[in-house]
């Protein structure tokens, strides 16, 4: 009966999330299986058939699977390494955890302003990039040095004590106990990585240059057209890879912990 | 030798510190590049931004503490009540919120029609109570948080309400500060959803309108990035010391 009460407390969230979030999904997959905007006649896979075959999309799910594939690792890489030398060296000084802070709470205009006054003629591939890490790593900073130093100094000098190096304490003592911090983090990172269509729109429009050209473009300049069946199929495909993603990481997750405690 | 190398990475650290930090200090010296223009136009002679400015300031602020409340209670039942279909429906929350605006922006163009808040505050704000970010969030921190405290609390205060006030809530201090701050700055940022879900132009928010070199926007940038920023030095320690302490098992 008490348990019963407590589910209520889920109802305001999941009503809005239903109505904001699952309703204009549901619509995406009612178009991605109709024929037209005038006709719900069920086509089975033609829209997606005839979406695989526009050279536009694969560039698009292309351009945006490299950018991906690219800026979580490097930017996880990066958080973490940043993280490990400030844990180590400079574990006290606020302000300079206080640098890596502040870009994530700023404006991506200001940032686009700047890139725009003095490095107008980079590489835009290149210069998102280099955007995303700016913006995002320092979160990722604040996020595993702060489980670093959680890390009871015992388990450290224990691991010495049985003759063990740098990377092997990093290896066997460190991972393990930061592991699901990284997890969380990852998430995080895979999410604000596909939102680097914010700063790419900022600098570039609706029609960028080839190599940034996303799918959040494609579907931007169909939505002006108002392609139903076009982005409902693609709205489809789309969730179904973030789905595939999240279900592989969850795996892990669970696999790597268990073998580890 | 040692202590050589700590300078050495210190310097690095400091250097990479810098060039967090530049955009903005180069964002502030180009505004008063031409004097205080900018700023004069900004707040006495040309309105049109501080009212943006103000839409903005609705938007993040109601959007954000709504987020909050919906997502410590929605939080709590996912962490701490034991259902069924707890665990796929958080799946579904996560797959939701890895989704970008723009994979569903059609039809929450079309269901922001139906519902009649089409270029009003309440398209953006509706849509920002409800992400699935601050549930993901927050549940991930309170399931580090032991059972046996809050079996305990229960027994004390017979309440569920009771018990989240007084039991939960200071303990999830940190993570709610972190959340305010993260999603307030998102919905101050935000720049695709108004510029589909709303078209009058008084009606955006500042960040979709920041376009531009004239004095006045320069200024204006300064101004709209203020604020975040002044959320972040008032946390700051909370958000330093808490926020990640909680995600750790």
């Amino acid at each position: 009966m008490k348990k019963r009460s407590d589910l209520l407390l889920l109802l305001p969230s999941l009503c809005g999330f239903t109505a904001f979030y699952i309703v204009p999904f549901l619509y995406s997959l009612y178009y991605a299986f109709t024929e037209n905007a005038f006709s719900d006649k069920f086509v089975g896979l033609a829209n997606f058939k005839m979406l695989l075959e526009n050279e536009y999309f694969r560039l698009a799910a292309w351009n945006t699977f490299r950018f991906s594939i690219l800026a979580v690792p490097v930017c996880m890489l990066f958080s973490f390494t940043v993280a490990m030398l400030i844990a180590r060296f400079a574990a006290k000084s606020g302000i300079l955890r206080s640098a890596f802070f502040l870009p994530i709470v700023l404006p991506s205009a200001v940032i686009v302003g700047i890139w725009n006054a003095y490095f107008a003629e980079a590489v835009p591939f290149a210069s998102l990039l280099a955007l995303f890490l700016w913006k995002y790593s320092g979160l990722n900073i604040t996020l595993i040095l702060t489980a670093l130093l959680t890390i009871p100094h015992e388990q450290y000098e224990a691991a010495s004590l049985d003759g063990a190096g740098a990377w092997q304490k990093t290896w066997s003592v460190t991972l393990p106990n930061i592991l699901p911090s990284l997890f969380f983090t990852l998430i995080l990172t895979i999410v604000n990585s596909l939102k680097i269509f914010r700063e790419s729109y900022l600098l570039y429009g609706y029609y960028p240059d080839e190599s940034v050209y996303m799918l959040q473009n494609y579907l931007n300049n169909h939505f002006a057209k108002l392609n139903y069946q076009n982005i409902g199929a693609a709205a489809v495909l789309f969730a179904l890879v973030v789905y595939s993603i999240v279900a592989v990481l969850f795996a892990l997750e669970k696999k790597w912990s268990d073998s580890i405690w | 030798m040692v202590k050589l190398r700590r300078i050495l990475v210190v310097l690095i650290l400091s250097a990479l510190a810098v060039i967090m930090v530049m955009p903005i200090v180069l964002t502030v010296t180009r505004s008063f590049a031409p004097g205080l223009v900018g700023y004069t136009d900004f707040f006495l002679w040309k309105p049109y931004y501080l009212r943006l400015f103000c839409n903005s300031l609705l938007i993040a602020s109601v959007g954000a503490v709504g987020n909050v409340i919906v997502s410590v209670l929605a939080a709590y039942v996912f962490a701490k009540v034991k259902f069924r279909g707890s665990g796929v429906l958080f799946f579904v929350y996560i797959v939701v919120m890895m989704m970008p605006f723009q994979v569903t922006l059609l039809p929450q163009y079309i269901v922001s029609r139906d519902w009649g808040i089409y270029d009003t505050p309440a398209a953006l704000i509706l849509p920002g109570i409800f992400s699935a970010f601050g549930t993901f969030i927050l549940t991930q921190i309170l399931k580090t948080m032991p059972d046996d405290i809050i079996e305990a609390a229960k027994l004390e205060t017979g309440s569920t309400l009771r018990l989240l006030w007084y039991v939960v809530l200071p303990n999830l201090r940190g993570g709610i500060v972190c959340l305010l701050v993260l999603q307030f700055t998102e919905l101050w940022n935000m720049v695709a959803e108004p510029l589909v879900l709303m078209e009058t132009e008084l009606k955006m928010p500042l960040a979709a309108m920041l376009n531009g070199d004239a004095p006045v926007v320069l200024a204006a940038t300064v101004v709209f990035l203020f604020l975040p920023f002044l959320l972040y030095l008032l946390f700051s320690d909370t958000l330093r010391e808490e926020v990640g302490s909680m995600v750790v098992k």
